[in-house]
């Protein structure tokens, strides 16, 4: 029964690692906007933009 | 870009719109001009396209096809000049350390993912722009660059350059941190859901009924941990409930949450002392539940529309700086030095920031913002003008008479404040219900106690807080935001944006209507033409409408379209006078169209605005009218809403139209003419006062008196990004014609709400019976409580996305 604490102890400090990620991106603005980044991802990436450039 | 590329585009995009412009998307009519085998309908549009291809950047027109904007090309290069003053700039940017500034703009013309694009690859467009970041949803830019080599006032030209003027405003000056008050709700959440999850894995020994098998240590261990969980979620998260309540009982009122943070902490108090003294089992999953679910309401509660400003005050109308003539010419000044006794020069569709006398130039001035009415007014030197009014049309020198914050404008702004200062808070469903139910729960929970202080003292303190734990109203307190919130939504997809939830709630309770006439029953730009006068020939027709196309007046743009399809006839000698009319000389005949004045014509004796005289060398033909259009379907809403409602109008405009207007809206509607901005508001206030709860729906600032003091006020607005003045909700045109039905759902929401009080209120008394004997397990406890809320959210969202789907709203 004693892996059972150990277990615990572990499956807390994982669940509270990814409550404090959520926490973290929280106060980085990562929910600031939640619309633009969708649109955002479509554009074509930086390298391609500078190949169209020197046409 | 070398020739050589522009052959290839030329080959590639050999599927070409005719007529419409590769830039903006319009039609460009006759007069286009074409480019790398394109056409554009103005030079402007022109200048933008080359300016982007020059610099690589022809990747905005394949995103969106013709996602441009017109660009205003009337204006003067250094008019932006004021930007760079100390006292501006320092105001205006984020961050300047003398080299690098950013900068946020308010950019209410991003519509697409090329506006984003766009403005997001500026930095290859000019290479002092370090970069720039837009916020779609609240249609902002922030820009980084370099302001030693770019100053402001370039940086704002270049945006305007490309049809992205900055909407820079008075109210820009002392700006506020963009809003993040939704963080500490997601992180309370998130705490509340982390512990949540855990507690109900650490109880779970306990509902299974296995803490006599386990070993007793670890049974313990689970106990201790769970109150551990607990600590966070009672001391953060619900810190959310704890705030409103106790400001409530400073106020010695009752509200929603006041129940809510007493069953909280009794539930955690008592759950500790059991835990921690009696080896008892506590209630801590309860605890996590409740307060995880009550969030997740809250949650609901919080929907914004981030694009749509509600809460605009009269500064966000007037201009930062304005154009004051001086003895060495002409310098931008801040508004706030504009002292009585200047002379300040407007140009084209600029705004007048301060009452005054016009001193010289045409003055054609659009009071749409303070009066409502699209009509524009005429006003010659010596004529007092009004702060507000956007002159079109040429250049005029205004002596300023009181300064900018003594005007007309600001004292009708200040006694509306005054209005809505005295107006009362209606107490929402929710809160009247708490009012009766906190005392009847603490009654029951003496009660229950007193009695087991005779029958078995062991029990008072069990049964007594098991009262006031089963009786926590957290279903009761979810169902309004559910509700609520969920109407809101189903609004907002249909094009009615309310301002928060509670605005649905007090739809509900509307007993009148008041409508504002011009611009919100009927269609602004869109006009009903009539013609009065000797018929023209064909051949006339074609006559007029080869002067007219040549003419940008919105009244010639309308008589343009009225006569689309002639033929265009070669002009010559055209000439405008601004204001008054244009003419010029077709084949051997001289057309002159334009106002009666201008043409010789005697004016009917109803003189009214929107007519356009014709005359034929010197002989006058008649008249063209363009009445107001009543919005489609005007007549259909009316009909429905008389059934129910008192409807009232009240009309800044003449009486003219006594008759259409009464024709449309019925004879049961209380009609009045030549309301000044404050009549509207004593209108308002007089049915208030006289107990009805009103809905005022108007467009105007004019209006803004009105909708301040009615019980909800609306705005109607032909697209979402137009200004509005400040208001409860936002109408779109095209969602007009369903208003009964907006008004009909908010009704049915609040018989949704009534229905899962009594839902709430059954599974409290089934608890309840339990508590009062004493036999509330932990067990029954957990699945309880969370299986009532679960049902209430349930309920509510299904409930009101039916009745909207009966409503026709979806």
């Amino acid at each position: 029964m004693d892996v059972m604490l150990v277990l615990i102890g572990f499956s807390l400090a994982v669940a509270a690692g990814f409550l404090g990620a959520f926490i973290w991106a929280l106060k980085h603005g990562q929910y600031d906007d939640l619309r633009t980044p969708a649109i955002r991802i479509l554009f074509e990436s930086s390298a391609d933009r500078q190949k169209d450039k020197k046409e | 870009m070398s020739d050589q590329v522009r052959q290839v585009v030329r080959q590639t995009d050999s599927i070409e719109v005719p007529l419409s412009c590769y830039h903006c998307g319009d039609p460009c009519g006759d007069g286009a001009i074409r480019e790398d085998g394109r056409s554009f309908c103005c030079s402007g549009c022109q200048t933008v396209y080359s300016l982007l291809y020059e610099h690589g950047l022809g990747t905005y027109y394949t995103l969106e096809s013709g996602p441009g904007l017109k660009p205003d090309q009337a204006h003067r290069v250094d008019r932006f000049a004021y930007l760079d003053r100390d006292g501006v700039r320092s105001r205006l940017l984020d961050f300047d350390d003398g080299r690098t500034a950013r900068v946020t703009f308010s950019v209410p013309q991003v519509h697409c993912s090329s506006c984003i694009w766009l403005l997001e690859n500026l930095y290859r467009l000019h290479e002092s722009i370090l970069s720039s970041r837009v916020d779609f949803q609240r249609r902002r830019v922030s820009l980084s660059f370099d302001i030693e080599k770019l100053p402001l006032s370039r940086l704002v030209g270049l945006l305007a350059s490309l049809g992205y003027e900055p909407e820079i405003s008075l109210s820009d000056l002392d700006r506020k941190q963009p809003d993040r008050s939704y963080r500490p709700l997601y992180a309370r959440l998130a705490v509340a859901g982390f512990c949540l999850g855990n507690v109900m894995l650490l109880s779970f020994p306990r509902y299974l009924g296995l803490e006599g098998t386990t070993e007793t240590a670890v049974s313990r261990l689970f106990d201790y941990l769970k109150i551990l969980l607990a600590v966070p979620v009672f001391f953060y998260s619900a810190v959310e409930f704890f705030k409103p309540a106790l400001s409530a009982l400073r106020h010695r009122r009752v509200n929603m949450d006041v129940p809510i943070a007493l069953g909280i902490v009794v539930l955690f108090v008592r759950s500790t002392y059991d835990i921690l003294l009696l080896n008892g089992a506590g209630y801590i999953d309860s605890l996590c539940a409740l307060v995880f679910l009550l969030l997740v309401g809250r949650l609901y509660q919080m929907k914004t529309y981030f694009s749509l400003a509600f809460d605009r005050s009269y500064r966000s109308y007037l201009p930062i700086a304005v154009m004051k003539k001086t003895v060495f010419g002409e310098a931008s000044v801040p508004l706030e030095e504009i002292k009585a006794g200047d002379i300040i020069v407007l140009r084209n569709r600029e705004i007048i920031p301060a009452d005054g006398i016009l001193l010289s130039g045409q003055a054609e001035i659009d009071y749409s913002f303070v009066t409502g009415e699209s009509a524009t007014v005429r006003a010659e030197s010596g004529d007092l003008v009004y702060a507000g009014g956007r002159q079109c049309g040429s250049t005029i020198e205004v002596e300023v008479t009181r300064e900018p914050s003594r005007s007309y404008l600001l004292q009708l702004w200040e006694e509306t404040e005054a209005v809505v200062r005295q107006k009362p808070t209606l107490a929402t469903l929710a809160n009247r219900m708490s009012y009766y139910f906190t005392p009847a729960v603490l009654a029951l929970a003496s009660l229950t106690g007193i009695y087991w202080w005779f029958a078995d003292r062991s029990l008072v303190w069990s049964a007594a807080t098991s009262v006031l734990i089963v009786a926590c109203p957290c279903a009761l307190a979810l169902a309004s935001p559910i509700a609520l919130g969920t109407a809101q939504r189903l609004m907002g997809k249909a094009r009615f944006f309310v301002k928060d939830s509670d605005v649905v709630e007090r739809i509900a309770s509307v007993t009148a209507l008041v409508f504002d006439k011009t611009g919100t029953i009927t269609q602004s730009g869109a006009a009903e033409p009539d013609y009065v006068g000797r018929p023209p020939s064909n051949i006339e027709q074609a006559m007029i409408y080869s002067v007219v196309r040549q003419s940008t007046h919105p009244l010639s743009v309308q008589l343009r379209d009225l006569l689309a399809g002639q033929q265009a006839l070669p002009t010559i000698d055209f000439s405008e006078q601004p204001g008054r009319g244009i003419r010029a000389v077709v084949g051997a005949h001289s057309i002159k169209v334009g106002s009666a004045d201008y043409v010789n014509a005697d004016a009917a004796p109803d003189a009214q605005p929107n007519v356009v005289y014709v005359s034929i060398d010197d002989a006058v033909l008649g008249f063209y009218r363009f009445a107001n259009r009543f919005r489609p379907g005007l007549k259909e809403v009316a009909t429905r809403l008389v059934e129910r409602f008192r409807l009232s109008l009240v009309s800044g405009d003449h009486e003219g139209d006594r008759s259409r207007v009464s024709d449309v809206l019925g004879p049961c509607a209380d009609l009045h003419f030549n309301q000044s901005p404050s009549d509207k508001l004593q209108f308002v206030n007089q049915k208030i006062q006289a107990g009805e709860r009103v809905v005022m729906v108007g467009d105007g600032l004019n209006d803004a008196g009105g909708l301040n003091a009615a019980t909800v006020g609306l705005t109607v607005v032909e697209d979402d990004s137009s200004f509005s003045p400040s208001s409860d909700g936002v109408l779109s045109a095209r969602s007009f014609r369903q208003l009964p039905q907006f008004i009909a759902l908010a009704h049915d929401t609040v018989t949704v709400i009534k229905l899962s009080f009594a839902l709430s209120l059954l599974y409290n008394l089934v608890g309840l019976w339990f508590a009062v004997q004493g036999l509330l397990s932990p067990v029954l406890a957990a699945v309880l409580m969370p299986a009532s809320s679960v049902t209430v959210v349930l309920f509510s969202t299904l409930a009101t996305g039916y009745f909207a789907h009966r409503r026709g709203i979806l």
